[in-house]
């Protein structure tokens, strides 16, 4: 394992551990005895979990923003995009394992006490929604407001009450249609919102934007074939480019690895 | 490596930070194997230009060459050939001093652990001592380490010697950086941005003042030290002189200081028509000659 691979598993250790220990205390959950206590605890798994995994989401760039290291980490020789693949892919791993562990918790706890929570399919899938929905908005809300905000504060709190505005106008807007109609409308703006948001970001962080068709063309002339290679075949085809150019072979396959790699988070999320 | 070839070039860069221009019109070129001082005050735009080199920043407009090439396309190329010492230096708390040199090696195809060890010694850096552990200053001359080692063509160091004792600042910058260019002499390259100046005094080649994010002057350090000069003279009674060709005149008393900026064989033949009793003419370190540039400023507003 490399050292930068490394460095990025022990920066979202601790809000990963917490994240999987918080996700285990739906059993915590008093479902039998409702006392003043239990009452608090039975909060932890919907309240507290989803501050730890938001937390998690805003450690992987937050943290280094933050505490300074990230102008060090970039001023190495490494491109943008394999800061940019690796930091996500892990965060992927995680965030998947705390929502995995997180509806396993609540599966079996519904199991186990059938007689007091509904478990039924339809409330089983309205759980699964909701936690993909979450997993899918904080995944790309934390991305982007950490990085466009650079403090893990604000970050926090925009991750947090955007996707929630959002869904307040979409239910204000809609308030006299159907029940299925305003969670169907709010699940598509939430994933727009997740999608643009993270695309923008992976856009602007890993420089996608010089390798576009306006950039491209100011930086080479002969490049007009190129671009209509790229985007016929999704991949660059002319070899004789001035040795500057920015849509030479390696960035465009580069780029289309990029684009995998998201679109594979936002499939999964 | 033909020293004439240009390992930073930068043409008309500019880059606001919303209505304030850092950088305005900011255009330089650096030769290769030189030392190469970029001094300005504080808030001069030095930082920001720096972070334009590293493709940290993207210009507004204005163009960026560093070994020829554009860091926003050819980013891993140039920093591959680069080593960086920001102004502030953080490292990753839980890691020790060894494991952090690790972790910078392991982003480069040379690292010279012969140098890594002798400066480790030299600087009495513990390597298991945890980075959260360390005095500023020690972070500083591990973040030295760590560009060092890889011995790359450019150093680019940003307020390098803050933070650091008097003691290791000289050992530092006449041992350290000295022997990282000799190693190589022709090669190997120096970016220094600092205020303080003095402390570079011997090693400068060619230097830049920037001034709210416009070039003041940029010039040879020997040609500097020829241009700006600083006359004094002590006559027993003050003479009525027409000084106007001088940057600056300051009087104390009989004595009479005068800083000349090209023209200091004119004025000493002004001054010694009127028989000083005594007359000195010497050139201005590159410290008093940032501090003149601020008169240059004026004079030329």
């Amino acid at each position: 394992m490399n050292a930068f691979l490394k460095k990025e598993i022990r920066l979202l250790l601790p809000s990963f551990l917490i994240g999987c220990v918080m996700t285990v205390s739906t059993w915590l959950s008093p479902w039998r005895n409702h006392d003043a206590i239990r009452d608090i605890l039975s909060l932890l798994p919907f309240v507290a979990c989803p501050a730890v995994v938001v937390m998690m989401v805003l450690n992987s760039f937050g943290v280094e923003i933050s505490s300074g290291t990230f102008t060090n980490l970039l001023a190495q020789p490494i491109s943008r995009l394999k800061i940019w693949e690796t930091k996500i892919s892990l965060l992927a791993v995680a965030l998947l394992v705390v929502d995995i562990l997180w509806f396993g918790a609540n599966v079996c706890v519904r199991i186990f006490f059938a007689n007091e929570i509904p478990s039924d399919a339809a409330s089983l899938h309205d759980l699964f929604v909701s936690e993909v929905m979450f997993g899918l908005v904080v995944f790309s809300g934390g991305l982007w407001t950490v990085l466009l905000l650079r403090q893990v504060a604000a970050a926090f709190w925009f991750t947090l009450l955007m996707p929630g505005v959002l869904m307040g106008i979409v239910v204000g807007l809609f308030a006299d249609f159907s029940g299925d109609f305003v969670e169907g409308l709010t699940v598509i703006v939430l994933g727009l919102y997740s999608l643009t948001g993270f695309f923008l970001r992976a856009g602007c962080f890993c420089g996608r934007r010089m390798c576009n068709g306006r950039a491209a063309r100011l930086s080479c002339r002969k490049c007009a074939g190129c671009q209509r290679g790229f985007q016929k075949q999704r991949r660059c085809v002319s070899s004789d480019h001035a040795p500057h150019c920015g849509v030479r072979n390696s960035n465009c396959i580069k780029r289309n690895s990029s684009w995998r790699l998201s679109c594979c988070c936002c499939i999964w999320a | 490596m033909n020293t004439d070839a240009s390992i930073i070039e930068i043409k008309n860069l500019s880059r606001r930070y919303g209505k304030l221009d850092a950088v305005d019109g900011l255009s330089l070129n650096v030769r290769a194997g030189k030392c190469y001082g970029f001094f300005g005050r504080n808030g001069a735009g030095k930082t920001t230009t720096i972070k334009c080199l590293l493709n940290l920043l993207r210009p507004d407009s204005g163009s960026v060459r560093v070994f020829g090439l554009d860091p926003r396309k050819d980013e891993v190329a140039i920093k591959s050939r680069i080593a960086y010492v920001p102004d502030v230096v953080a490292f990753y708390p839980w890691m020790t001093v060894r494991e952090t040199l690790e972790y910078f090696a392991s982003f480069r195809k040379n690292w010279n652990g012969d140098i890594e060890a002798d400066l480790l010694k030299r600087f009495q850096l513990d390597p298991k001592q945890k980075t959260s552990n360390l005095s500023k200053g020690q972070r500083t001359q591990l973040a030295l380490i760590g560009a060092i080692c890889p011995e790359p063509e450019l150093l680019v160091l940003d307020e390098p010697t803050s933070g650091l004792d008097p003691i290791v600042r000289r050992e530092f910058i006449e041992t350290v950086i000295g022997a990282y260019q000799s190693g190589d002499p022709g090669r190997r390259t120096v970016f220094v941005s600092t205020h303080l100046i003095s402390e570079f005094e011997g090693l400068i080649d060619e230097f830049t003042i920037i001034e709210g994010g416009k070039n003041l002057l940029t010039m040879e350090a020997d040609a500097a030290r020829d241009r700006f000069r600083k006359i004094r003279a002590l006559f027993a009674e003050m003479p009525k002189l027409d000084l106007s060709g001088a940057l600056n005149v300051k009087h104390s008393g009989r004595e009479m200081e005068i800083l000349a900026d090209g023209n200091s064989e004119k004025l000493l033949a002004e001054l010694k028509t009127h028989s000083p009793e005594e007359l000195k003419c010497e050139a201005l370190s590159l410290e008093e000659i940032f501090v003149a540039s601020d008169i240059l400023k004026k004079a030329k507003a």
